[in-house]
Parts: structure tokens; C-alpha cells; sequence
């Protein structure tokens, strides 16, 4: 791998269009002599016609397409890095329904299921009304807190289930 | 409420802030002419699928246009187009279930290639065919771009004396198998004549 000083003139000679015929004739006797010279030479000559061949049919499409296409994509991207924080946040509101949806539910079991305790008797009220049912609540404050408990998570939950699949 | 406070990130505008892009339409209308070709033909002839460089070369401008800071100057702009195009063609040989260059047999480079006709292109095909996908590329740069080293290593990612190297010898070899296919063509050129 020895370099030869004449290497870059090889080039030169080809881009300035002098060989073979305008190339000097010290040059081509050292081509005789030198192979790495002569070995760049004939590299150089079937790469610098093959390209000159490609450029001619080049396949090229209009400049605005590309610029649309790109604008468009940069656009997307914006969108997705502005919504990266906002997914996030959604995951977040899911994790808190579900962390206090948990106990709620733990301590339900616990009580078997036993909701019909909070309720006032079919014995104290005759029939179902408006009016009883705000009085039983006002006697019992944990039916009351259960129940805006609840629609809080159901609330909650739909909404961050609704805004997590509509940004698919 | 500003909720760029409460969540870092969130812009409260009505439309998403785009960045404005390094070259204007006209800009790169001009670039983009100026470039395409060279652009086309290295992908083209280095891939030896013009299918593929078509897909390959608008990918490449795309991601141009949308690079932050794709350089300064036409030379720098230039380079670092080269730059994508050769990442997404060595992306495109290591992707699993992709034929490589060098695995498809010699008969599909000709019915897809239609400027086959060509005497330089037709005298180089065989000797780029039987080159690794690496050397085409380094030959490529430095002999159809006439790039630098230190140039090419901007592109390819390589270190300037594994270019200087691998450059050395894929120059070896290719010159020797040029040479032996004028020798084996010499015989059927006289007997023409």
C-alpha cells in the first residue's frame, strides 16, 4: 500500500477531460511503470462513465412533492411530541382511578358486598321516593361518600379510557 | 391556567409549533436539482436496484427537510444528504428478510435494470456485482464523487485509515476484475472484427 506521489494527478488528468490524448507525455511513461497509477486510471475511468451514464438517467421526481411530504412529516412529529406529555398524564389519571378503585373495592368484599345494610328497610319505607332516600343519606354519611366515590371513578376512568383510545 | 406548568411540554396555543426548516421551497428546489441526479446514481448503482434507490432517494430528502441543522452550504448539505442516504441503505441490507445485493442472482439485476444497455454501466455491473455492499459504496464516493477520505468517513461513519485501507483494496480488486474481463472480451472483439 504504498502511495504514489503522482495519485491525485491521475485524477486530475481525468476531471479536466486531458487523458489520453492532451495528457502529457511524462505522465504516460509513468503510467508504464507505475501500477498503482494505472490501476486508479482504469478505476477511475469505469466509475466516472458509469456516473456520467447514471446522472443522464436519473429518475427525479418535482421538488414541492418532496417539500409537502416533508413539511408533513415534521408536522406529525410536532404533534407527537406535543401529545407525549399529555398520554402520560392519561396514563397517570388512569393509575390513581385504579389505585383508589382498589381499596374501595378490597373493602367491599370484605363487607360481602353488603350495600342493601345502607339502605333504609322495605319495613320504614313503603316505597321507593326522592325524599327517603336523602334522609337515609343524610343519617349515613358512607353511602353518601361511596356513591360520589364511585361515579368519581367510573367518571375518571371513562375519561381517561375515552382520551386513550380516541388519540389512536 | 398556563398548564405548561403543570405539565411540562404541553403547548397551550391553538396550532402546533413547527419549526421552521433550514431551506425555504426555493432553496431546496434549487438544491434538489442540483443534487438528485448524483444523488440517484450512487444509490442506483451501488444498490444495483433503481427501484430501490427511487424509494431510497425521496426517504433521504425527506429526512433532509426535516433534520434540524442539515449543514451550511451547498458542499455541507451535500455531504450530509449522502450521509442519509447511505444510513438508510445499509439500514435496508441489515433489515431481516431483505435479500442482499449479493444473494440475488445475476439474471433480476438485469430485468429490473432497464439502463442496462449502457457500455460503462454494462462493464461495470459484473465487477460491482461480485464487490461487498461496503466496498461498492467506498468506490463509489471516491471514484464517482471523487470525495476524500476525510470525507468519506463523514459519510460512511468509518475511521479515515480503515478507509484509506479498505479503499486500497477494493481498488485491487475491482481494477483486477475489469482487467480480466477486457481480457476475456478482447478475444470476442477481434473475432468481430
Amino acid at each position: 500500500m504504498k502511495p504514489c506521489p503522482h495519485e491525485t494527478e491521475v485524477q486530475a488528468i481525468l476531471r479536466n477531460g486531458h487523458w489520453p490524448e492532451a495528457c502529457e507525455p511524462e505522465f504516460r511513461s509513468h503510467l508504464e511503470t507505475c501500477s498503482t497509477c494505472r490501476e486508479r486510471l482504469l478505476v477511475l475511468q469505469a466509475f466516472h462513465a458509469a456516473r456520467t451514464e447514471a446522472v443522464q438517467t436519473a429518475r427525479v421526481d418535482h421538488p414541492n412533492l418532496l417539500w409537502w411530504r416533508a413539511q408533513l412529516r415534521r408536522r406529525n412529529e410536532a404533534i407527537e411530541r406535543v401529545g407525549k406529555p399529555i398520554a402520560t398524564a392519561q396514563i397517570f389519571a388512569l393509575c390513581i382511578a385504579i389505585f383508589a378503585g382498589a381499596p374501595l373495592l378490597k373493602s367491599q368484599i370484605q363487607k360481602g358486598w353488603n350495600w342493601s345494610s345502607w339502605l333504609p328497610g322495605p319495613s320504614s319505607v313503603s316505597r321507593f321516593d326522592v325524599q327517603s332516600l336523602f334522609a337515609s343519606a343524610e343519617s349515613d354519611w358512607s353511602l353518601l361518600l361511596l356513591l360520589t366515590g364511585l361515579c368519581t371513578i367510573v367518571l375518571l376512568s371513562a375519561l381517561a379510557v375515552y382520551l386513550a383510545t380516541d388519540r389512536k | 391556567m398556563n398548564w405548561d406548568f403543570v405539565i411540562p411540554g404541553v403547548k397551550t396555543t391553538d396550532t402546533v409549533q413547527v419549526t421552521e426548516p433550514a431551506m425555504n421551497s426555493e432553496r431546496f428546489a434549487a438544491f434538489y436539482e442540483r443534487s438528485a441526479r448524483p444523488l440517484w446514481a450512487y444509490l442506483a448503482r451501488v444498490s444495483g436496484d433503481p427501484a430501490l434507490a427511487d424509494d431510497l432517494m425521496q426517504e433521504s430528502y425527506v429526512r433532509f427537510l426535516c433534520a434540524s441543522a442539515p449543514g451550511d452550504g451547498e458542499v455541507e448539505s451535500r455531504r450530509y444528504l449522502f450521509r442519509i442516504a447511505s444510513n438508510l441503505m445499509r439500514d435496508h441490507w441489515r433489515r431481516p428478510g431483505t435479500t442482499s445485493i449479493d444473494d440475488l442472482p445475476e439474471e433480476i439485476f438485469v430485468s429490473v435494470d432497464s439502463t442496462d444497455q449502457m457500455d460503462s454501466w454494462a462493464r461495470l455491473k459484473p465487477a460491482m456485482a461480485r464487490m461487498r455492499p461496503r466496498d461498492r459504496q467506498l468506490l463509489w464516493l471516491a471514484y464517482a464523487e471523487n470525495y476524500s477520505h476525510r470525507e468519506i468517513a463523514q459519510i460512511t461513519g468509518l475511521a479515515i485509515p480503515s478507509i484509506r485501507l479498505l479503499l486500497f483494496r477494493a481498488r485491487r480488486k475491482i481494477s483486477r476484475i475489469l482487467l480480466q474481463q477486457s481480457e476475456l472480451s478482447a478475444p470476442d472483439n477481434r473475432r468481430k472484427r
